[in-house]
């Protein structure tokens, strides 16, 4: 799968205000071709507002954006069958079925092969359901169905806001595996904003941070994570001092126990040094393993560093 | 176009509340039949003397008063079905047509897709004006239908001496052909209803509350219409309610042709007004529900 090439969404400056209330703050995007891009954010920090933009449903107030090279919302129409989404919970109508509903959609982005229905029933695992109203689906069940109608036209981009919510641990396995699969049998590329972290570091490639309608980290999930601060477990004979003795340490910026081990944070990576100072030290190290800050850790992070410059500049 | 047309069909006609419209006006016109029926004996009594009276009592007056068109005749009459039964129905139609899909979601799954927002509403407003004529054409031919099978066939005998139009009578076909005309046109009337009620469902987030203000303007332009105050006199040609009340004078013996086709244009701009509102708002509107 090629890299960035050219971006398949571009935002420069997008803005949008509620009110007196910026809800999107001047925030610059790319997500390149063939990328799973990962949208994360606490509440209200801008991401449906900035997916409603991306889809046209929503006109920002500035700056632009740019969706398969199409100028949002004035060109939307021309690229409007080349995406697919689901905006938020999906919304369907009730008392029809299951297909019908995407029947329906389907004849508004042109018509499809019923063949084509059947597929993406078959991919979310909704063909054995199909004629029930959506009226008697589960959440769950509903956000499959908002899948398969995003997935419906073929399309070359899906926007997905929240696509794991409502599904259980199966479903999430089942949803996580179909991304992966579009993305690598089908060249799809995928923009999708989550709450689960966890998913977000196993599905994505990439990712922005955002919080208060801004970009506060953005890059690929694999760099994030290898810049992230190194940190090393250690087992030690002797915990209070082996305390004393990393505190002291100029490489290290933080050491917490847990369970009986010690966890020390390092400026850098110097593992071999640690392990060298603690047996100078007299201490005997029983094991030594180096640890990586997940995404949630990174995320609560940047979260914390946002609030404390806000706090700051305030 | 066709397709986001079709899309409506489809939606419209599978939802099980469209027919719950056609229903209640069957039943409204099973109970004027029923009235009309029960009635039938003293009401030609009455009208007989009425008659006779008129003419000096130098005539006998015999034959048969009450026959199927005098159903139709009395609905349009009455004002009740058609102004308030009908209109509030297709006003609670037409007024969920984009507020409730903007409440539940599913306009913003719709706009999501590549469709013009002009398409959506023209889709919904072509839909929306066959019911509403649909109704009423319903109305009338339950009537009608009604009206043959309990009280049979014949010319159409109309008193309005309250009113001080005499009394009429109209051949059978003549009759039927003239309430076909009448109901046509308060179709007419209905599609302006409709049209009112979508541009209001384009602005607000509820069907009740798009359905409730249309109604609450026709009440209040039907209050307006009324009232015996000479400086709300200046008001009248323009409200719709009075040109709605014109299309009933196709039934008269000597219609007023020119008032008639004024009034056409006055709901006819209505409705086009309706209809050129709702698109512009929704072309505008946020969709953030």
């Amino acid at each position: 799968m090629s890299d960035t090439i050219e971006p398949v969404i571009r935002t420069r400056g997008l803005t949008k205000r509620f009110g007196r209330r910026t809800a999107v703050d001047g925030l610059d995007l790319e997500v390149g071709r063939g990328r799973i891009f990962g949208f994360l954010g606490p509440n209200g920090a801008g991401k449906s507002t900035t997916i409603r933009m991306l889809l046209g449903l929503l006109r920002p107030h500035g700056g632009e954006a740019y969706v398969l090279g199409a100028r949002i919302p004035a060109e939307r129409l021309r690229v409007a069958g080349r995406v697919g989404a689901l905006a938020e919970a999906p919304a369907f109508y009730e008392y029809l079925s299951g297909r019908r509903n995407l029947e329906l959609l389907a004849r508004l982005s042109g018509g499809c092969d019923p063949r084509r229905i059947d597929e993406v029933l078959e991919l979310v695992g909704l063909r054995e359901r199909q004629h029930d109203r959506v009226g008697a689906y589960s959440h769950g069940m509903k956000q499959r169905l908002g899948l398969a109608q995003a997935l419906l036209p073929k399309p070359e981009l899906i926007i997905l806001d929240e696509p794991a919510t409502g599904l259980d641990p199966q479903g999430l396995v089942e949803v996580r595996g179909l991304m992966a699969h579009l993305r690598d049998a089908e060249g799809l590329t995928i923009f999708l904003s989550s709450h689960l972290l966890h998913e977000v570091e196993l599905i994505c490639t990439d990712v922005a941070v955002v919080a208060q309608g801004r970009v506060i980290r953005t890059g690929r999930v694999d760099d994030l994570l290898s810049r992230s601060t190194a940190q090393a477990d250690v087992q030690v004979d002797d915990l209070p001092r082996a305390i004393q003795v990393a505190e002291a340490l100029p490489y290290v910026s933080a050491v917490q126990t847990q369970d009986g081990w010690l966890r020390v944070s390092l400026t850098g990576e110097m593992i071999a040094d640690l392990n060298r100072d603690l047996v100078g030290a007299g201490l005997r190290v029983a094991a030594l393993s180096p640890a990586r800050s997940s995404l949630e850790e990174i995320y609560l992070t940047l979260m914390a560093e946002n609030r404390d410059a806000g706090g700051a500049a305030r | 176009m066709l397709a986001a047309l079709r899309v409506e069909l489809s939606k419209f006609y599978r939802h099980r509340a469209t027919y719950a419209g056609f229903l209640l006006l069957a039943a409204m016109a099973g109970l004027v039949v029923y009235g009309a029926a029960q009635d039938a004996r003293g009401h030609e009594r009455r009208a007989k003397a009425e008659i006779q009276a008129s003419l000096g009592g130098d005539f006998i007056v015999a034959g048969k008063i009450m026959s199927a068109a005098f159903v139709p005749r009395a609905i349009l009459a009455a004002k009740l079905p058609v102004f308030v039964f009908v209109a509030s129905l297709v006003a609670m139609a037409a007024g969920g047509a984009i507020a409730s899909e903007y409440s539940n979601g599913t306009l913003r799954t719709l706009l999501s897709r590549p469709v013009r927002r002009t398409y959506v509403v023209l889709a919904k407003w072509l839909v929306n004006a066959g019911h509403a004529v649909s109704l009423i054409l319903f109305l009338g031919g339950v009537g009608t239908a009604l009206g043959y099978i309990f009280l049979g066939g014949g010319d159409l005998v109309w008193l309005d001496f309250a009113g001080g139009g005499g009394f009429q009578i109209v051949p059978e076909l003549e009759a039927l052909r003239e309430l076909t005309y009448a109901y046509l046109l308060q179709g007419l009337s209905m599609i302006a209803v409709a049209s009112i009620a979508l541009c209001i469902s384009c602005a607000v987030g509820r069907s009740a509350t798009a359905a409730g203000i249309t109604v609450a303007f026709l009440l209040l332009s039907g209050m307006l219409g009324v009232l015996p105050f000479e400086s709300l006199e200046k008001v009248h040609p323009y409200l719709l309610t009075t040109h709605m009340s014109t299309f009933e004078h196709v039934l008269d013996s000597a219609p007023e042709w020119g008032e008639i086709r004024r009034a056409v244009f006055w709901v006819g701009g209505y409705a086009a007004a309706g209809l050129l509102g709702a698109i512009a708002i929704l072309n505008r509107r946020e969709i953030q529900c």
